[in-house]
This record gives structure tokens, C-alpha cells and sequence, in this order.
């Protein structure tokens, strides 16, 4: 009777503390996933932040300005160029398309090449 | 069975014995897992938290003007470097600007704790952090920093090395209590909101390039521009030249480099008439339809109050607007009354110190007794300085249909929550006022402002500063304060220039009208597409843009 009783305990101890073992194990590495994954959040925050003041630091008004100045052929926007939805029928400039070659090696390099062309 | 009894009993006791050691290692295990005890948490933190953590800086449309980035620094632990020689080798590789000597002694000592190098780029980072040197290591140091550089550095302001803020909206976001510091000091909150500011980086690159531009044009000392909200209070631009970087704050000790659109006070000559006209409008005592004898100068005290632009005739009242006539508008106030002209003044306040999110703000000059011949000079501008700020918002309220409301710097709810105005003067004269601002630029001192497509109002001034206790002839300080678009007016433009000297292209000329009106109309011309003010052009205007084929360029 009490060898029964003991065998089934010791059972029932051989059995809860594997569980236990499992479970604990688990949350270890949970914790550590966490961890990590926390870390890897303020990291990614951080260089966030990093990017987004760059970003500033390249889009600043006067660094374009200066290199539009020096690259583009741009003029103030004067009132004349505004006009609304009901004007632009009569307003389109006559311009024919240049449409990319599909079967060139560098469509788009062709097309800026052809647009450079008619520029001039 | 007394033996029995005997045994029994003592297993008992051994049971409960165990028992209760293991109900002890139960309840001790229970807790600890349940709540698990928080030692090790707070150590990550440690390492950075020893300045206080800011809020971003944004402009209105979330474009970041002021913020926080940790830099990585290198440090060695001597005691735990393998290879002095080696390691050295190694650093001055990745960081060419290291000395051996300086290295070799700082790596010779017996510490737990060298800088090698504090704030490196990321770049040198990653270089080292590949070399895997034993003993070295890096730690994080935050930093302000300012990506846009002097664009808005008067509105931004700066810090120190701590990290407090010491001018601008800087200084405001520190004053603003425990509240605001508590809620960014939490460690987890780390998305804590960016103050947004009122301020357009586009509007505000494109003021600064044209009050800069029309600096050295006409080789002004100092300039000014605003650009404000008429509905809403809001200052667009706000540019103050020359101005400082505050990135390297030094330079903003100068005084010439401090803020002048509210950091200063100033005569800012003809353009207070507006106020004068207003008044003398909404009081009832004038209307556009009277006139005022302009013909002979007027007696004050032991001076004589004249013309700039003398006609020597009877002028109405758009006429002396138009001519800018100091005796007609001096009149006007004369009618008004000393009492009259003081309070409207209080209305507006011109004459207390405009008070906004930022620190610097100049208190209002004017003398403390006030004569008929103050209320006469005062109407055109004369001895009583104000900020340039504090006339932008007279001038909002009276072309806004009435309403002064409080300039802000920082963004308001666009639904309009949060606008506090009041009336200072009826609609009616609002329409008036309107129509004499647009006036001006058609037909009187500010023509230069117009640009085809826009319709602009506004007003200009060409002051006399004081050099030694006189009015100079030679040193002026010129304004314009306008509105566009005048069937709807949405922004107030100020630009006030320092001194600005006369040019062959001016005639040799150097009133307002030569310089302040020209590089508003061309501020007006760049910023209202950015703003989404459409141009409305007359069949004529369109005829005479057609007729022109000189564009200016980039930036011109």
C-alpha cells in the first residue's frame, strides 16, 4: 500500500519537475528574448532618430537651393505658371513624348539622354 | 506498542519537519517567481541617463529642427588590453587623428577607465567595433543637436552642455514646469511628443534668403522679416539677421546677433500709421470721404512736423495715407484725442510688453508722460518703439475683419481650439483698412511690392534713427508690413532693414519703398505657392505676364 503510494509520488515528482524544469527554461529564454529584443528596439530608435536628423541635415532649404542652383535650370515659381483644373485643356504646352525603348539596355538612360537633346 | 508508539510519533515528527522545510522552499519559490525582485532592471539605464532627456523640435509640418542623438565614445579598461603595442597599432588605423604617444600613456596606466576618444562618428564605430579589441568599449553621451543650422536659430534658441535650455524655445520648453520634464524623463517613454513649432522651414529658408539677398544688396547691417497667421496667430517665418548657429552657440553673445523681431524694440517710422488710421476710422472722428489741410508744417512744441514726400496741398484721407503725410496723420490723432490715441494703443498692446512662448521679448518704449506733441509724433511712429512682432499683429487684426489675436510660435490645433482674440476694431473699418493697404501698393509709397497675380496691401516706413541723441538724415531704419491676398487676407509680411544705403539702381535712394517694399514683393512672390495662396490674375495681368519674358532665377 504505501510502496504503491510512494512509487506514484515519486512519479507524480519525476514528472511535475520536468515540467517545471520546461517551463522554467522557457521563461529564461523568453526573458532573454526580451532582453534583446528591447535592446535591439532602443537601437533601432536611436538610429531613427540618427536618420531623421540626418535627413534634416540633407533636405536643409538652403543646401537644395544652392544645389539647384547649381545642377537645375529652375526659376521662381511666378503667378502666370499657377492655373486650375478648368484652365488646363486650353494651357497644355505642345510637347511630344519621348517614351522609353523596351528592348534598349538603358531605357531610362535613353530617354534623359533624348530629353537633354531636345532641351538643347 | 509503547515501542511502536514511540516510532511512530518520531516520524511524525520528522514528516512534519520536512514538511515544513519544503512548504518554506514552496512559498520562497512561489514569491520569487511571482515577483521576481527588480535588481537587476534599472542598471541599462544608468549608463545614459545622466543628462535630462528634451523633446524634439519640429516645424509645423514635422520636419526636425532640434534633437537628442546619443554619440558613442570610446573608452579602453587597461587592465584588461592584452597588446598595448598591438592595440595601439590598431586604433590609430581606424582613427588616424589619435597620437601613439598619448595612447601608450593613457593604456600604460593601472585604471579601470580611459577615454580613448568621446563623440565619434558612427562610421569610426563600426570600424572599431569590427577590430574586436579586448579591453576596448564604447558609451553613449546624448547630445542636442540642430540639423538645420541658423535657419529659425533665434526661434529654436539653444542649450548648454547640461542640456538646458538658455534662449528661445529652448528656454520656454525648460520653464514649462515639472510636468513636461516628468513626462519625457520616464525611461520607457521614449516617443514622448515633439514640441511642433509654427514655423514653415520652407517660408523660413525663403524670408532669410530674401532679407540676406537685400542685406547685401544695399548694405544693410541688420535685417528683419515676419511672416504671421492672420487667422490664427501663428508666426510662419520669423527671421532675424545676422543670426548664429546653434550648434556652436558662442557666436549668439554678440549683441548684433540678437533676436530683433522680439528680442528688440524699434521706431518703426510711417508703418505705425496704419494704427493712426485705424484709429482715427474706427473712432468715428475721420472717413475716407474728408480731407486735412496738408499745405504748411505743423507746430510741435519748439519742432515742426513735415512732409517726406511734401505735396503742399489739401490731401483726403487715402491721399495722405497713400503720400504718407506725418501732418495728416497727425491730425487725425490730434482728433482723436491724447486720451483716445493711449487707450487705442492699450487696446492693441503696443504700449506693454508683447509676451510669447519665447524669452526674448523687448518692453515697448514710450515716454511715461505723454503731450500733445507725443500723441502728434507718436501717430506716425515717432517716439514710441515697439517690436516688430507686436506691429505684425496690430496689422493682422486689422486686416483679419477685427480680431487681435495673440501670436504664438508654436502650432496650433488646426481646428482652431486654443485662439484667443479679441475685438479692437469693427469690421467695417477692417474693409476699410484693407482697401487703403491695397491702395498703397497700387498707387502710393510701396508700388516696388506688387507682384502680377497677388494682390498685396501694405504700408511702408523709413524711420530715422537716433545716433547721439539725434535723429540722423543718413541712418534709417526702413520696414514694410503688408498682407496678401487683400480679397482675403491670410499672412501679415513685415521686413525691416537696418540701414540700408542708397545704390545706382535705387537713384540714391534709401527709403523704404527702395528696399523693405521690393524684398517683401519678392518674399510675397516665392512664398505663396508654399503657403497654397492661389494667384488670381486679371485679363490684364495676363496680358502684361505675357508681354514679360524676364523670370528671375533660383534664389534671385
Amino acid at each position: 500500500m504505501f510502496r504503491l503510494l510512494n512509487a506514484i509520488l515519486v512519479l507524480g515528482l519525476l514528472v511535475a519537475s520536468y515540467f517545471i524544469y520546461n517551463l522554467e527554461h522557457s521563461t529564461r529564454s523568453g526573458e532573454r528574448e526580451i532582453e534583446r529584443l528591447q535592446a535591439r528596439i532602443k537601437e533601432e530608435r536611436e538610429s531613427y532618430k540618427l536618420l531623421t536628423a540626418e535627413w534634416s541635415l540633407l533636405t536643409r532649404p538652403d543646401r537644395i537651393q544652392h544645389l539647384a542652383e547649381k545642377h537645375l535650370k529652375l526659376m521662381v515659381l511666378t503667378s502666370g505658371q499657377v492655373i486650375g483644373p478648368a484652365e488646363l485643356e486650353t494651357r497644355l504646352p505642345e510637347e511630344h513624348l519621348i517614351l522609353p525603348d523596351p528592348e534598349a539596355a538603358d531605357p531610362i538612360g535613353d530617354v534623359l539622354k533624348k530629353m537633354e537633346e531636345a532641351e538643347q | 506498542m509503547s515501542v511502536m508508539l514511540k516510532g511512530q510519533k518520531r516520524i511524525r515528527l520528522i514528516i512534519c519537519g520536512f514538511a515544513l522545510c519544503f512548504a518554506i522552499i514552496t512559498l520562497r519559490l512561489g514569491q520569487l517567481s511571482l515577483w521576481p525582485a527588480g535588481v537587476e532592471e534599472q542598471q541599462g539605464e544608468l549608463a545614459e541617463a545622466e543628462k535630462l532627456p528634451r523633446p524634439d523640435i519640429v516645424d509645423r509640418n514635422g520636419v526636425v529642427l532640434a534633437t537628442d542623438i546619443s554619440i558613442p565614445s570610446v573608452y579602453a579598461d587597461p587592465r584588461k588590453i592584452l597588446d598595448v603595442d598591438e592595440t595601439i597599432e590598431l586604433l590609430t588605423g581606424a582613427m588616424p587623428d589619435l597620437k601613439t604617444s598619448d595612447l601608450r600613456q593613457k593604456l600604460s596606466q593601472k585604471r579601470a577607465f580611459v577615454w580613448i576618444k568621446r563623440q565619434i562618428n558612427p562610421r569610426q564605430k563600426e570600424i572599431v567595433h569590427n577590430l574586436g579589441i579586448p579591453g576596448i568599449g564604447f558609451r553613449n553621451e546624448s547630445r542636442r543637436v540642430y540639423p538645420m543650422g541658423r535657419l529659425a536659430a533665434h526661434v529654436i534658441g539653444f542649450v548648454d552642455v547640461d542640456s538646458h535650455g538658455l534662449a528661445g524655445i529652448e528656454r520656454y520648453l525648460d520653464g514649462r514646469g515639472e510636468l513636461y520634464k516628468a513626462s519625457l524623463a520616464q525611461p520607457g517613454l521614449e516617443s514622448a511628443m515633439p514640441a511642433a513649432l509654427s514655423i514653415d522651414v520652407r517660408v523660413q529658408h525663403a524670408v532669410a534668403d530674401e532679407v540676406t539677398h537685400a542685406m547685401g544688396q544695399f548694405r544693410a547691417e541688420a535685417g528683419a522679416g515676419l511672416v504671421l497667421d492672420v487667422n490664427t496667430g501663428e508666426v510662419i517665418a520669423a527671421v532675424s539677421l545676422p543670426d548664429f548657429n546653434p550648434n556652436d552657440p558662442k557666436e549668439a553673445q554678440d549683441k548684433s546677433r540678437a533676436n530683433r523681431f522680439s528680442g528688440g524694440v524699434f521706431e518703426l517710422g510711417s508703418s505705425v500709421k496704419t494704427v493712426t488710421f485705424a484709429m482715427a476710422l474706427d473712432t468715428g472722428v475721420t472717413d475716407l470721404t474728408k480731407s486735412y489741410d496738408c499745405r504748411t508744417p505743423l507746430q510741435a512744441g519748439r519742432s515742426q512736423i513735415d512732409d517726406y514726400h511734401a505735396t503742399r496741398r489739401i490731401l483726403t484721407v487715402p491721399e495722405i495715407f497713400t503720400h504718407s503725410s506725418n501732418i495728416g496723420t497727425a491730425k487725425m490723432a490730434l482728433d482723436v484725442g491724447i486720451e483716445g490715441h493711449q487707450a487705442f494703443l492699450k487696446k492693441l498692446g503696443l504700449l506693454e510688453r508683447l509676451r510669447t512662448e519665447l524669452p526674448e521679448a523687448a518692453e515697448p518704449l514710450f515716454p511715461r508722460r505723454w503731450s500733445r506733441v507725443n500723441t502728434m509724433t507718436a501717430s506716425f511712429g515717432h517716439g514710441l518703439s515697439i517690436q516688430p512682432l507686436q506691429l505684425a499683429s496690430a496689422v493682422a487684426a486689422f486686416v483679419n475683419g477685427g480680431r487681435l489675436v495673440d501670436p504664438t510660435f508654436l502650432k496650433r490645433e488646426a481646428d482652431g481650439a486654443g485662439i484667443v482674440s479679441r475685438r479692437v476694431i469693427s469690421e467695417a473699418t477692417s474693409r476699410q483698412m484693407r482697401y487703403l493697404l491695397e491702395l498703397n501698393v497700387k498707387e502710393g509709397t510701396a508700388t516696388k511690392a506688387s507682384v502680377l497675380g497677388y494682390r498685396i496691401g501694405g504700408k511702408t516706413g523709413s524711420a530715422e534713427k537716433v545716433i547721439d541723441g539725434r535723429y540722423s538724415g543718413d541712418h534709417r531704419l526702413t520696414t514694410f508690413v503688408g498682407a496678401f491676398p487683400m480679397d482675403e487676407p491670410q499672412y501679415v509680411v513685415v521686413v525691416m532693414l537696418d540701414e540700408p544705403q542708397p545704390t545706382p539702381e535705387t537713384y540714391g535712394f534709401a527709403t523704404a519703398g527702395w528696399n523693405a517694399v521690393p524684398t517683401a514683393g519678392k518674399i510675397v512672390q516665392r512664398i505663396a505657392p508654399l503657403l497654397g495662396v492661389r494667384p488670381k490674375l486679371s485679363p490684364g495681368d495676363a496680358v502684361k505676364l505675357a508681354g514679360k519674358t524676364e523670370p528671375g532665377t533660383a534664389g534671385d
